[in-house]
């Protein structure tokens, strides 16, 4: 063996003996689901590293879904959240990116079994966030001028990274809203209850659905109910169907009422910042 | 690394800063303050867009900016995940930072045979295998960003018990290896002088000063703590105000490694800008004592009442 390969062998021998030191570690911090733990250190300074972490991740979920802990309550809210970290751990080094499983968690937690909705509002929050991440993109006016130039068979849009969408078959909507009054008065739970009253008048309904993009105008992520059209236009659109094609596609769809009005939505989807461009 | 900044921001000789977090972002851009650089955390700036991007824009025109990463994990055996390090250089093209740095500790492990990530500076056994893992991971960094890094030492809150060498030998041993330099963090020095019982903290500190290289250290990072009761552990909170043994050993500090720049942290149970800015104020004060230049003296707040804490010590 010459020295380069000894040096390489010795380097490699580290490596895995300091891995397997600080997997240990790691083990004996993080939450287990059958909580068997391994020892070796100072209790006190264990128990400053789990405390540390169970705080972390409670006060980034916190941030991430501020509507379901309004929801949910602080005491549940951070039970899920080790539970999360059991069934989840985090990977990216980034805690504003940790929770993409939050949603789930919650759809199968035995406490939740009368509230579905709860996992809903979390992909709400989720996507807000991701939302208020996303890329800013301020629209290429001069590409407006190819729908004066190009026949709209030809014309595709690009649309902003910030926006999403999601289906549900609650009004999560009128629940998210109903929980965003941060400051407590009469006029805000005058404004709760409005909203809370909505989202029970539509429950009722049979067979309920309720489509919802949450798209950012500047930095602020909003939320508002798609019509079907709409967001069947909006699937066309993200699938990388021309502007004219989408048209005939939503204009032989016998399920969608034929309510879309092109030139409408194009001065609102300029308004909400929904297009980053048009190309050919 | 170059610290020099073509510009007006640096307002004087020893470059005094301060941690700016998010309950600060308004005033820290809109109020006029003695201070030459504000420290941000990079992991909070990796989002692609958003406010965040807006006001690290903002606060770059007005400070000039030093990266603090808190999730690097650099001595890791797990390695520094090739995406974190192309969002940390993505930010640093940025902002265009006068100083980067981060922890000698690791983050980065497997659990249940998946990477995961602590979410905490975790510390690391002061080893012949861990030097080589953290030097190895540093010398990639380095070569990746095209700059040395500042390492800081770490409040830890439990011994390794196959370490088999002091903290300070690890440490300056780390720099000679890598070229990088020192962030040396005077209040996790006193917190783990407390939690190791030592006699006498601030001997143990100076004595641990004492043994870094004068040439070492590029970075000092003061803090306070919250008080505990006996048998406790001390939590590296970054709470309180700077203790006074804290400004009693930033005092030695200046006095053996030179004018280094400076920054005050707070990070939980956050106080009010201008106090904040007052604490930075009080760290320009004892450089000016030290190195007994005051013609970089901006400071504007009373200072009457603080006199006493300096002088007699």
């Amino acid at each position: 063996m010459n020295n380069n390969d000894a040096k390489k062998h010795s380097l490699q021998a580290a490596f895995e003996q300091v891995a397997q030191q600080q997997q240990t570690l790691i083990s004996a911090i993080f939450p287990s689901a059958d909580s068997e733990v391994i020892d070796e250190f100072d209790p006190r300074g264990m128990a400053i590293y789990r405390n540390n972490l169970l705080a972390t991740a409670q006060q980034a979920l916190a941030i991430s879904f501020p509507t379901v802990l309004t929801l949910i309550g602080e005491g549940l809210f951070n039970y899920a959240s080790r539970e999360l970290l059991i069934s989840s751990p985090p990977k990216h080094g980034d805690w504003a990116l940790w929770g993409d499983d939050f949603p789930s968690l919650l759809t199968n937690l035995a406490q939740l079994s009368d509230y579905p909705f709860v996992a809903d509002i979390a992909q709400v929050d989720r996507l807000r966030q991701q939302s208020m991440r996303a890329k800013n993109s301020v629209i290429e006016q001069a590409s407006l001028q190819l729908l004066a130039t190009h026949d709209i068979d030809e014309i595709y849009i690009e649309l902003t990274t910030s926006q999403f969408g999601l289906n549900s078959n609650y009004p999560v909507i009128e629940f998210w809203l109903s929980h965003q009054q941060r400051v407590v008065s009469d006029t805000a739970e005058e404004l709760n209850q409005k909203f809370i009253q909505q989202s029970l008048d539509k429950l009722v309904q049979g067979d309920f659905s309720q489509k919802v993009l949450i798209y950012r105008p500047y930095y602020n992520a909003e939320i508002r109910e798609l019509s079907a059209s709409e967001y069947a236009w909006l699937t066309l659109i993200k699938q990388g169907v021309s502007i004219g094609k989408a048209l005939d596609i939503m204009t032989n769809n016998n399920e969608l009422e034929h309510d879309f009005d092109f030139a409408q939505w194009i001065g609102i989807a300029l308004e909400q910042n929904l297009i980053n461009h048009l190309k050919v | 690394m170059s610290l020099q900044r073509p510009n007006e921001k640096l307002k004087s000789d020893v470059l005094i800063g301060v941690g700016l977090r998010h309950q600060h972002f308004t005033e820290a851009l809109t109020t006029p303050s003695n201070i030459d650089f504000v420290e941000v955390h990079s992991e909070n700036f990796f989002a692609q867009g958003g406010a965040t991007q807006s006001v690290l824009a903002q606060a770059s025109e007005k400070y000039a900016i030093s990266l603090h990463s808190t999730a690097m994990g650099l001595g890791s055996a797990q390695g520094v995940p090739s995406q974190y390090l192309q969002k940390l250089k993505q930010l640093a093209s940025t902002c265009n930072p006068i100083l980067m740095s981060d922890h000698a500790c690791f983050s980065w492990s497997q659990l249940n045979g998946q990477q995961v990530h602590a979410g905490d500076l975790l510390p690391l056994a002061y080893s012949e295998q861990t030097l080589m893992v953290l030097a190895h991971n540093i010398d990639r960094v380095q070569q990746s960003l095209g700059r040395s890094l500042l390492v800081e030492n770490l409040s830890a809150y439990i011994q390794y018990s196959h370490a088999c060498m002091p903290e300070t030998e690890f440490l300056v041993r780390l720099a000679e290896l890598t070229g990088c330099k020192l962030l040396v963090d005077l209040n996790n020095i006193i917190v783990t002088a407390n939690n190791i019982n030592a006699a006498q903290p601030l001997d143990y500190a100076q004595q641990w000063l004492a043994e870094i290289p004068t040439t070492m250290v590029g970075e000092i990072h003061l803090a306070g703590f919250t008080e505990v009761k006996e048998g406790e552990l001390i939590i590296d909170d970054h709470s309180q105000a700077v203790s006074s043994q804290g400004w009693q050993l930033y005092r030695s500090a200046l006095e053996r490694f030179g004018k280094i720049p400076t920054l005050v942290e707070w990070d939980n149970n956050l106080p009010s800008w201008h106090t904040l800015v007052a604490e930075a104020d009080k760290a320009r004060m004892i450089a000016e004592q030290v190195f007994g230049d005051n013609h970089s003296s901006k400071v504007t707040t009373a200072m009457t009442g603080l006199e006493s804490e300096f002088i007699h010590e």
